[in-house]
């Protein structure tokens, strides 16, 4: 009888054992999860700086290419307007018509 | 009466026909100062043609710009979704295993304190018991007689 409750009572202290040990190893899982989570937030979070900054850049081109362009057509026309005509004709589908 | 109404809707008909003025094909010339045109229209400064040929192209290429930033956000975005979810997957699937090997271990101590009290060991308390029994009875039958 004393070794049935000596045998009880040691089956009962391994099973908690086993149960802290497994409520251990569950939270370091979850603070390792956090860990990789919040380093996966850190890496998106640089990316789209990355990516915002690469926007504005090739925009502030674009705005570049803009004016140099419009300057292009203004030079263009006063020449003798050749180019301007074949660009007006592509870009804006209508048809030259020789002046009088 | 029915004939000059009828008359009156054919006049007006023509009317409207001959009114609608008949569309001309888009033209464009290029004109020197004092220049007579060929024919009525808007006249443009060259800064202003510069400006609708070079915005006519502007819009057009900042609109692809737009695009490929709004879609490498987006892509950014389910990659950190997808990510995540896989990072959660991988701790589901080690807190299982830690919750299974628990357990495991758990069926195997039970497992080993059935095995201390099997019928093998019960076997020994029922003999002894009927022996007790036994020799209880052989006693008291001996005193009675």
């Amino acid at each position: 009888m004393r070794g049935d409750y000596s045998s009880l009572v040691s089956t009962f202290e391994s099973a908690t054992e086993s149960h802290q040990e497994q409520m251990d190893k569950v939270k370091n899982i979850h603070a390792q999860e956090l860990l990789a989570r919040d380093e996966l937030i850190d890496r998106y979070s640089e990316r789209l700086v990355e990516l915002e900054l690469k926007h504005s850049g090739d925009k502030e081109e674009l705005l570049k290419e803009y004016a140099k362009k419009r300057k292009a057509y203004v030079i263009a026309f006063g020449e003798n307007g050749e180019g301007l005509k074949k660009d007006i004709e592509n870009y804006l589908g209508i048809e030259y018509v020789l002046p009088e | 009466m029915f004939f000059l109404n009828k008359i009156a809707k054919v006049l007006l008909c023509l009317t409207l026909c001959l009114s609608i003025p008949a569309q001309a094909a888009p033209q464009f010339t290029l004109l020197g100062k004092n220049q007579s045109a060929p024919f009525k229209g808007a006249l443009f400064n060259p800064e202003a043609i510069a400006e609708l040929l070079a915005k006519s192209q502007f819009v057009k290429e900042e609109y692809e710009l737009k695009l490929g930033y709004e879609i490498e956000k987006q892509k950014l975005k389910f990659v950190l979704e997808v990510d995540t979810l896989n990072l959660h997957i991988s701790a589901l699937e080690e807190e299982y295993k830690v919750v299974a090997d628990a357990k495991d271990k758990e069926i195997d101590d039970l497992h080993k304190l059935i095995k201390n009290h099997s019928p093998a060991t019960n076997v020994w308390w029922a003999l002894g018991g009927a022996a007790v029994g036994v020799a209880t009875t052989a006693f008291i039958v001996h005193v009675a007689k």
